[in-house]
């Protein structure tokens, strides 16, 4: 897969969120991005997998152009900001529905995801008694549970132990094996600067010099 | 790679997820039509009237005849016929809005087509008002059965309301599928402006549509079809047709419905305070 971003620039409401962007994406990679709250970062990610749509420029996946040839990229995975669950369900009734739709995954598969964040598959607590820690946990399984091949995490490590922590970096780092393409954003430039093959500043909306690490 | 999902799909999805998600708003809803239901018998009873099932049903949407500004004349609002429409449009609430800005955004994805998940939700919404409707026609029966009085789905002569034809079909395209009509395209407005705006100022339209269709009698303002007061087929003074009200709100539903699907195609998902 490859992702090209040429010329992205977004405008909300006036203000200019997104400035000029040009990169360049490719599977079997990490790409980490680092900047201060509101510097654009979960914008950009929103943009990658088509939430929102470029005032100019665009983003291709494969040659395909998000918003023109396509409406999002054909597969994806999405942890952007909260994660939102149904609140009266389990967290593997949770993941189960979403499966349904598009039936890709056995019940076992989305158990062995839900284990491999950490949390108990066969956990009967509603998701309004999740904590904060479980409630990432459960976004990120849902974000990954379908091998998507574009995979897009924003602050995944937010609320989690460093058990947590250290499941998902393993994780990201397995997936990035099977030749995954991962963007994620983190304020934590210790854990970005480990997982991420190159990394990106993000300020003000626009998105500086490559760092490759 | 192509990766759609069928439409029947998003549309169990919507079933199941909006009926969760909305289920303390339909039986809000259920109260709200059983205190209806006995309202009207009570009226029926105070008046000495053996109602029908069919009566019931024409009592809450019988409405007010034209209103005319004279000095005497006091403008009135159809109190049953608004409650009614008022609680089908809460059970429609800020569900299809809450999706695509928390739980849903992953399913809005894996959609793999705006325009999908926007006929999904307009699926949703036409199942959503017929549920409501015979979920009214339920629970009349269900009160009058508790009235001792016979249930029979049947038109007859000793119905209270007159009507200009004797035709059934015509009947129940007057009675019921009118208003069917004008609840659904009444809910497509609302879910359009719930979506790209805000829910609640859909539900301020409603509300402004409906007293302004009491105030003025005029084609376009498709609250006037509601009221078997208004139409030909019960009133001899009634000036709107089924057949002119169900061309009007065809018209309008696929207009919104066709809107909402390009603008879809535009819309940015943002959270609130983006």
């Amino acid at each position: 897969m490859k992702v090209e971003v040429k010329n992205l620039s977004k405008k909300i409401r006036g203000t200019m969120i997104l400035q000029d962007i040009n990169l360049s994406m490719t599977s079997g990679h990490i790409y980490g991005l680092r900047g201060k709250n509101g510097s654009g970062k979960t914008m950009f990610m929103r943009c990658l997998c088509g939430l929102i749509l470029p005032s100019e420029g665009g983003v291709s996946i494969d040659g395909a152009y998000i918003g023109k040839d396509i409406d999002f990229p054909p597969s994806v995975g999405v942890l952007i900001e909260n994660p939102s669950f149904l609140n009266s369900y389990t967290g593997f009734q949770n993941l189960q529905l979403l499966a349904g739709i598009k039936g890709k995954i056995s019940d076992e598969e989305i158990k062995e995801m839900l284990a491999a964040v950490g949390l108990e598959p066969e956990d009967k607590r509603k998701y309004k008694k999740y904590s904060l820690g479980m409630k990432q946990r459960l976004g990120i399984a849902c974000a990954l549970m379908e091998s998507p091949d574009m995979i897009l995490l924003d602050e995944p490590i937010n609320a989690l132990d460093q058990k947590g922590v250290e499941l998902v970096k393993a994780l990201l780092l397995e997936l990035k094996k099977k030749d995954k393409l991962i963007v994620v954003a983190c304020h934590d430039n210790g854990e970005l600067e480990y997982l991420s093959d190159t990394i990106y500043a993000v300020e003000n909306g626009c998105i500086g010099p490559e760092e490759k690490v | 790679m192509k990766s759609r999902v069928p439409l029947r799909k998003l549309i169990w999805y919507d079933l199941r997820v909006g009926t969760k998600v909305n289920i303390y708003r339909y039986l809000f809803a259920t109260v709200i039509l059983v205190f209806i239901s006995e309202l009207v018998l009570l009226l029926a009873h105070d008046n000495h009237l053996s109602l029908q099932l069919w009566d019931l049903f024409y009592q809450i949407f019988e409405g007010l005849p034209e209103y005319t500004k004279e000095r005497e004349s006091q403008f009135q609002l159809p109190v049953l016929l608004m409650m009614f429409q008022l609680f089908m449009l809460f059970t429609i609430g800020s569900y299809p809005k809450q999706d695509i800005c928390g739980y849903g955004r992953n399913v809005f994805l894996e959609s793999g087509s705006r325009k999908r998940w926007w006929g999904s939700k307009c699926v949703w919404l036409c199942v959503n008002i017929m549920v409501y409707y015979v979920l009214a026609i339920f629970i009349l029966a269900i009160c009058l059965w508790v009235q001792g009085s016979p249930v029979s789905f049947k038109v007859t002569d000793s119905m209270t309301f007159q009507q200009v034809g004797k035709n059934t079909v015509s009947f129940f395209g007057n009675l019921l599928l009118l208003p069917l009509l004008v609840s659904e395209t009444m809910g497509i407005l609302q879910l359009f402006i719930g979506v790209f705006l805000r829910p609640i100022w859909g539900y301020g339209v409603s509300i402004a549509l409906l007293v302004i269709s009491a105030y003025k009698v005029n084609p376009l303002l498709i609250g006037n079809y509601f009221m078997m007061a208004r139409n030909r087929y019960f009133s001899l003074d009634g000036k709107l047709s089924m057949t002119e009200g169900s061309i009007v709100c065809l018209i309008l539903f696929l207009g919104i419905m066709i809107l909402g699907s390009w603008m879809m195609g535009r819309y940015d998902i943002l959270n609130k305070g983006d």
